[in-house]
C-alpha cells in the first residue's frame, strides 16, 4: 500500500511539474548591474527584463543555407548583446518559408506572445489587431521618424492620422528585366530597348541554346516578394497606359482593376506568345523565392523578370561557377506600344506593426530606434557581431568590409530593413556588391517606369468586407485566369467573356467601393 | 405436485465480508475497473479533441473577428445562416463542391479499390520472401510525410531536371509542368496518394484473408475453381465484412482525407479542378482572417459527411453486412 501511495505521489509530482514546465517561460537572465539600458532593471535581481518576441516576417532573411537555420550560438552572441545594449530579452520567431503569413495569424489568433510583426496595416487595422504608435513614436523613436521620408509615413497613416507602423518600403522599382549580359555579347546583341527588341533576344536565347541545354530564355514569376507580380510589374506597362495598377476610366469616371484596362488583353496575348514558344520557364505560376534563386545560380537564365534581389543576391554564387556572367537591365527602362513597361511600386501600406496584445509598445519603439540610431548597430542586426563576418574599414564614413563568407546568421535580428538603414551603410562586400549598388543608385530611380495611378490611397478592407461580397471570388479569378489564359489553358479570344465572368462574381461591387474610397481621399 | 420455484441463496444485505455492496452500474465499473481505466484515455481524447471543441462551430453563426479572443465566442453577436447562405450564393460554390465530390470519389475508388486488388495478388503469391519484400516496400511509402510526398512530386516532374518530363522529351513529346496543368493535376495528384497509402491500407485486408480456411480452397479446386472462381467465390466473400466496414470507415472521412496532399500540390493554375472544401476553408480561414465564414463552410461540408456515414450505414444494415453499431 505504502509503495502504491508512493508511486501515486511521485506520479503527481512529475504530472504537477510537467504542467508548469509547459509555457512557463524561464524568467531571463537581469542585464549586468549598472547598465544604463532603458528596458534594464532598476535593481539588480528587482525583476526580469522586458521580453520582446519579434516574428520576423519581413523578409530580411536570406541567404544561402537560410532555409536550414541559423547557427544557435551566433543567434545567442546577438541575443546577448541586444540585451546588453537594450536591456530587452528579444526573442525571434523565424516564419516557415512560404507559410509566412498563415502561421502569424495563428500565432496572434490562438493568443501566443507576438510583439513585432510586418504586414499590411490596414488589414490588421481593420480588425483592431495591432495599435497606433504615434505616442511611441514621439517619446521613444525619433531615430526612427528621422529615417523614413514623409510619403513613406504617410502611407502608415489612416485618416485621422493614427500612425500603424513602421514603414517598410518608399516607392520603388523592383522589377528590371535583367538579362545576361555576357549572353547578350556572346549573341551579338544589344540591351533591349523596347519589347519587341527582347521579343528578339528572348528568341535568340531559345533558338541558339546560348546557356547550353536547359537554356530559360525568361525566368518570371507572379507572386513575387513583397507582393510584387514579375510579370505584371516588368511588363504589363508596355501594354497598358497606367501599368499594373488600378486606374480611373474617363468613360465612366470609376476606379477599375488593372485587368480591365484597354491593352491588357494584348498583355496577355504576348504572355502566351512566350510561353507556348518556350521562352518563359513553364513553372512561373507555383514559383518560391528560393527556387528562383537556385535556378538563377545553375546559370541558365538569360533574362529575368522577378524581384530584383533574387538576381543582385545570387550574382556573387553564380559567378563563382560561371565567372564571365553577369547581369543587367536597359537603365532607361524597357519600352512597349504604350510607354514605360516597369510599374513601380507605391510606399507601401506595409510595415513593422505592434500587437495590439503587446504589453510594451514603447520598450518595443524603443529596441527599434536603438537599431536605426546608429548604422553600427544595424550592422550587427543585419550582418552579425562586428569581427565575425565583418569590420568597418571607416567607421566614420560607414564603409565596412567582409570577412570571408557569411554563414549561420541570415539577418534574423535585422528589425531596421529598408532602403533608409540598408543605404546607410556601404562597403566592400563581394556578396552584396551588386545589391547594394542596386539599392542606392537604381532602387528609387523612378523615371524608368510608372508610377501606379492611386499610389497613396489607402482601400479599407473593411469597407470591401462590407460592400463586395465577391471580393474573394474576383481575387481568386483574377489571378486563375491570368495564369490560364499565359499558359494557354483558356483560349485568349474569351477574354471577354472572361470580363463578364468578373461582372458576375461581383467586379461592379468592387468598382463602386473603390471608386468611393478614391473620391474621398483624393477630394 | 406442484413444482416449487428453486430459491437462490440471497447475499447477506448491506455488507459482504464489511465492505458495503455495490450495485448496478456503479458494481460493474468496480469490478471491471481496469478495464475502464483502459478505456479512459480513449475517452479523454474524444472529449477533448472531438466533442469541446465542437462548441466553435458557434462562430459559424456569428461574425467573429479572428483576434477577440476566447471571450468573443460567447459573447459575439449572432448572424444567423448569414456566412451560410454567402457561401452557398458564391460564384465558386458549384466548383468547389464539385471539386470535393469529385476527387473525394476518385480518391475513394483508388484507395479502396487499390488495396483490395493488392491484398489479393499478395494472397497469392507463394514465395515468402518475395510476398515479404512487395509488402515492406509497399509500406514504406506511408511513412513518408505529406510535405516530402509534394516536394518528390515537385522534383519527379519539374521541367529542370525531372526525371518525367525528360522521359516525355526522350520518347518525341513536348514536356510541361504537368503539375499546374489543369488536364494532369488529378492524376497526379492521385497516384501521388495511391502511392503513398496502398501498401498500409492493405494490412487488414491481408489480415483477414490470413484467417480463411484453406480447405475451402481445396475443396474449391477439386470442384474445378481456377484461381479467379476462388478469389471471386471464396476470397472476397470471406473478407466482405472487412470491406463493408473499412467501406463505412472510408465513407466517414472521405469528406476529410487527403486535403493536406491538395493544398501542398495545388496552385492557382489548377484551383479550378482542386480547390476543395478543405483547401477553400484554409485560404478563407487562415489568409483572409473571415474564421467565422471558414467556420460554416467547415460545418456544412461536416453535415454533408455525416449524412454520407449514416446513408452508407444503413444501405449496410439493409444488406445484412456489417455495420457500425452491430
Amino acid at each position: 500500500m505504502k509503495r502504491r501511495i508512493l508511486a501515486a505521489a511521485i506520479a503527481a509530482m512529475m504530472l504537477a511539474g510537467s504542467l508548469t514546465g509547459c509555457g512557463g517561460d524561464s524568467p531571463a537572465p537581469a542585464p549586468d548591474a549598472g547598465s544604463a539600458a532603458p528596458g534594464a532593471p532598476a535593481e539588480e535581481g528587482a525583476q526580469a527584463p522586458v521580453k520582446i518576441v519579434v516574428y520576423n516576417n519581413s523578409g530580411s532573411i536570406a541567404g544561402a543555407g537560410s532555409e536550414a537555420g541559423a547557427d544557435p550560438a551566433i543567434m545567442e552572441q546577438i541575443h546577448q548583446w541586444m540585451l546588453e545594449n537594450t536591456g530587452y530579452d528579444v526573442q525571434v520567431i523565424v516564419p516557415p518559408a512560404g507559410n509566412e503569413t498563415e502561421k502569424l495569424n495563428l500565432l496572434l489568433a490562438g493568443g501566443d506572445q507576438v510583439d513585432l510583426f510586418w504586414g499590411d496595416w490596414s488589414e490588421y487595422a481593420s480588425k483592431k489587431v495591432i495599435v497606433p504608435i504615434n505616442s511611441y513614436l514621439d517619446g521613444k523613436g525619433q531615430d526612427i521618424v528621422k529615417a523614413w521620408p514623409e510619403e513613406a509615413w504617410k502611407a502608415m497613416t489612416d485618416k485621422e492620422g493614427n500612425i500603424y507602423g513602421v514603414p517598410r518600403s518608399t516607392p520603388n522599382l523592383g522589377n528590371p528585366t535583367w538579362i545576361r549580359t555576357d549572353w547578350l555579347e556572346k549573341e551579338n546583341l544589344e540591351m533591349p530597348k523596347t519589347i519587341d527588341e527582347l521579343d528578339n533576344v528572348l528568341r535568340t536565347f531559345k533558338e541558339n541554346g546560348t546557356g547550353g541545354e536547359g537554356t530559360i530564355p525568361l525566368l518570371a514569376d507572379i507572386a513575387g516578394k513583397h507582393s510584387s507580380k514579375g510579370l505584371h510589374n516588368s511588363f504589363l506597362g508596355a501594354f497598358t497606359e497606367y501599368g499594373y495598377s488600378n486606374w480611373l476610366d474617363p468613360t465612366d469616371n470609376k476606379i477599375k482593376p488593372a485587368e480591365l484596362q484597354p491593352g491588357f488583353k494584348d498583355f496577355l496575348a504576348k504572355m502566351n506568345e512566350w510561353y507556348t514558344k518556350g521562352y518563359m520557364y513553364p513553372e512561373f505560376a507555383s514559383l518560391s523565392k528560393d527556387k528562383i534563386r537556385e535556378i538563377v545560380k545553375q546559370g541558365k537564365v538569360g533574362s529575368a523578370a522577378v524581384w530584383y534581389s533574387n538576381i543582385t543576391l545570387s550574382l556573387y554564387d553564380l559567378q563563382k561557377t560561371f565567372p564571365e556572367a553577369n547581369y543587367d537591365y536597359q537603365h532607361d527602362g524597357l519600352e512597349g506600344p504604350s510607354g514605360k513597361a516597369e510599374t513601380a511600386m507605391p510606399a507601401s501600406t506595409t510595415g513593422a506593426l505592434i500587437s495590439a496584445k503587446c504589453e510594451h509598445p514603447e520598450a518595443v519603439i524603443d529596441m527599434l530606434n536603438f537599431i536605426y540610431s546608429d548604422p553600427a548597430n544595424h550592422m550587427v542586426t543585419w550582418y552579425g557581431p562586428e569581427g565575425m563576418f565583418w569590420k568597418w574599414k571607416d567607421k566614420d564614413a560607414h564603409i565596412y568590409e567582409t570577412i570571408g563568407e557569411k554563414t549561420g546568421y541570415y539577418a534574423e535580428y535585422a528589425f531596421a530593413i529598408g532602403l533608409p538603414m540598408e543605404t546607410a551603410v556601404s562597403g566592400d562586400n563581394p556578396q552584396q556588391a551588386r545589391h547594394q549598388e542596386y539599392l542606392t543608385n537604381e532602387h528609387t530611380d523612378l523615371k524608368r517606369g510608372k508610377i501606379p495611378f492611386d499610389s497613396g490611397i489607402v482601400y479599407d478592407p473593411a469597407v470591401i468586407k462590407a460592400r463586395v461580397p465577391g471580393a474573394s471570388d474576383i481575387s481568386r479569378m483574377l489571378e486563375e485566369e491570368t495564369i490560364n489564359f499565359i499558359m494557354g489553358t483558356r483560349p485568349i479570344d474569351e477574354y471577354d467573356q472572361f470580363v463578364q465572368e468578373l461582372y458576375d462574381a461581383g467586379m461592379q461591387d468592387w468598382i463602386d467601393a473603390y471608386t468611393e474610397m478614391y473620391f474621398e481621399q483624393v477630394k | 405436485m406442484r413444482n416449487q420455484p428453486a430459491v437462490l441463496p440471497r447475499p447477506a444485505a448491506g455488507k459482504k465480508g464489511g465492505v458495503p455492496a455495490r450495485r448496478g452500474l456503479p458494481a460493474k465499473m468496480w469490478k471491471y475497473k481496469m478495464l475502464y481505466l483502459f478505456l479512459l484515455p480513449g475517452l479523454l481524447y474524444f472529449l477533448v479533441f472531438r466533442y469541446i471543441p465542437l462548441a466553435g462551430y458557434m462562430i459559424a453563426f456569428k461574425d467573429l473577428a479572428p483576434f477577440e479572443g476566447l471571450s468573443a465566442m460567447f459573447t459575439g453577436e449572432w448572424v444567423g445562416f448569414r456566412h451560410f447562405q454567402e457561401f452557398l450564393n458564391s460564384y465558386y460554390f458549384w466548383n468547389v463542391f464539385g471539386n470535393t465530390v469529385i476527387l473525394a470519389v476518385l480518391r475513394l475508388l483508388v484507395e479502396f479499390t487499390l488495396p483490395i486488388l493488392l491484398a489479393l495478388l499478395l494472397n497469392e503469391v507463394r514465395s515468402k520472401f518475395f510476398k515479404t519484400f512487395v509488402q515492406t516496400v509497399s509500406y514504406m511509402p506511408y511513412f513518408v510525410s505529406n510535405v516530402v510526398l509534394a516536394g518528390l512530386v515537385f522534383t519527379l516532374f519539374s521541367t529542370n531536371g525531372g526525371i518525367v518530363p525528360a522521359i516525355v522529351a526522350h520518347f518525341g513529346g513536348v514536356p510541361s509542368y504537368y503539375v499546374t496543368d489543369v488536364h494532369w493535376f488529378r492524376q497526379i495528384l492521385l497516384g501521388a496518394i495511391a502511392w503513398k497509402n496502398i501498401g498500409w491500407s492493405s494490412i487488414v485486408y491481408i489480415a483477414a484473408m490470413s484467417g480463411i480456411d484453406p480447405q475451402l480452397y481445396e475443396a474449391a479446386a477439386l470442384d474445378g475453381a481456377g484461381k479467379l472462381k476462388q478469389i471471386t467465390r471464396i476470397t472476397l466473400p470471406c473478407i466482405s465484412f472487412a470491406i463493408t466496414i473499412m467501406f463505412i470507415m472510408r465513407i466517414g472521412v472521405i469528406m476529410n482525407e487527403g486535403w493536406e496532399e491538395t493544398l501542398l500540390l495545388y496552385s492557382p493554375s489548377v484551383y479550378k479542378v482542386s480547390d476543395i472544401l478543405d483547401t477553400y476553408v484554409y485560404r478563407a480561414g487562415l489568409t483572409e482572417f473571415r474564421y467565422s465564414y471558414a467556420t460554416a463552410v467547415n460545418l456544412f461540408k461536416s453535415v454533408i459527411g455525416f449524412m454520407l456515414v449514416m446513408i452508407t450505414n444503413f444501405i449496410a444494415n439493409k444488406m445484412g453486412q456489417q455495420n457500425m453499431y452491430s
